[in-house]
């Protein structure tokens, strides 16, 4: 195999991802290439892209449990009318500092229970 | 004790971001990378609801002093956790500080409601379904009813197809503000539900102390607004508890000679 550093033509580049994908594919692999500019080519397996992309639960026939909501976004009931922001809450001279000491926050906030046992740290 | 859905969600989901809301919203999760790894590679947006996906938080080598991390980001259904008070709290100075300059109180708020940099984090905790994945079933039922400390119930929702979901109070994450989009919100508690939650996030986050009070408000039939102290004389004090009628109970105290309680005595209004 021939591991010097030579510069590829775009034209040998596309032709070993066709090759590189053909192996992938008969493998029952996947292969994504990351982003522009990244020096990184990475091939995963299908299984831990599923796992990466959390699609292994809907490829199982398992019920979504947030399958409502999926329902509610392609019925325009949720996501539809863009993002605009809501207004804000207007509350007029909202307190944004206690009257209490800290003494006092202390004491009301000091536990009565201790917990029984504590795990060691790992 | 069975909750009823009419009881604990609002018709339409409230106008403003408010404590108890639901949206369709990113939530993350930090893992250790000895725990999940992750391939360093961006993975594709959910394409729907509920996925979660694992990217590596840096690129870690053994030599780093910072642990390797994996982010788990998840696109799910949200609980807004933090306190309206929290969620405009410096919107709020910042208009009362341009009103107190002589700014009218209208432009004061355009003004202040433009600075996307005001109040950026907003607590929210993903809702997470009963899955033997997610809870153990054996806890199902005290989590539904509840009982469990560390969790929050959410009954359910009558225009989600009735699914019921839990909130696990050590889940919780922040999150930016402008991440929780109208447009995505799905529904708001009403005062009954968003006062159990405040309930229990004290219990669970902050202060036993708060279920021994309930015990005693039980025990009394009445809810307890104020507490004074009347009389502390060296080991013995007078505690008056004023209850939600108007009434007082006065309640003698040993005090543990240990504690410095302060002297001061007060007549009962009893």
């Amino acid at each position: 195999m021939d591991v010097t550093n030579r510069v590829l033509t775009i034209e040998e580049v596309k032709q070993k991802m066709k090759d590189i994908r053909a192996v992938a594919v008969h493998y029952g692999g996947v292969v994504h290439c990351g982003e522009r500019g990244r020096d990184e080519l990475v091939i995963v397996s299908s299984r831990r892209w599923e796992e990466v992309t959390g699609a292994a639960r809907s490829e199982t026939g398992a019920r979504n449990p947030y399958g409502a909501f999926a329902r509610a976004l392609e019925s325009g009931r949720l996501g539809a009318g863009g993002g605009a922001a809501e207004r804000r809450r207007r509350i007029p001279g909202l307190a944004a500092e206690s009257q209490m000491t800290v003494e006092e926050m202390a004491a009301l906030g000091m536990e009565e229970e201790r917990p029984r046992r504590r795990r060691q740290e790992l | 004790m069975a909750y009823d859905p009419g009881e604990f969600y609002l018709t339409d989901p409230r106008p403003l971001l408010t404590q108890g809301d639901v949206y369709l919203a990113p939530a993350v999760l930090a893992w250790s990378s000895a725990s999940r790894s992750a391939i360093p590679l961006v993975p594709p947006a959910p394409g729907e609801p509920g996925r979660t996906v694992f990217v590596p938080a840096w690129r870690h080598e053994a030599s780093s002093a910072a642990p390797g991390v994996t982010l788990a980001a998840s696109w799910t259904p949200v609980l807004v956790i933090s306190h309206d008070c929290e969620i405009d709290k410096e919107f709020n100075e910042y208009v009362d500080a341009l009103i107190r300059e002589g700014v009218p109180a209208d432009e004061a708020e355009e003004r202040a409601g433009a600075m996307s940099e005001l109040d950026p984090y907003i607590l929210v905790s993903p809702l997470l379904p009963y899955d033997e994945q997610e809870l153990a079933p054996d806890r199902w039922e005290v989590v539904r009813t509840g009982r469990k400390i560390g969790y929050f119930p959410l009954p359910g929702m009558p225009s989600y197809e009735d699914d019921e979901f839990f909130i696990h109070l050590s889940r919780i994450c922040t999150i930016e503000r402008r991440l929780l989009v109208p447009a995505y919100k799905a529904a708001s508690l009403t005062e009954f539900g968003r006062g159990l939650l405040r309930f229990k996030l004290a219990e669970a986050l902050s202060s036993r102390n708060l279920s021994l009070v309930s015990k005693l408000e039980q025990a009394i039939g009445h809810r307890i607004t104020d507490v004074r102290t009347l009389k502390v004389k060296r080991q013995d004090a007078t505690v008056a508890l004023v209850l939600d009628d108007g009434s007082e109970i006065q309640v003698a105290v040993r005090v543990d000679r240990e504690v410095d309680v302060p002297e001061r005595t007060r007549k009962s209004g009893a």
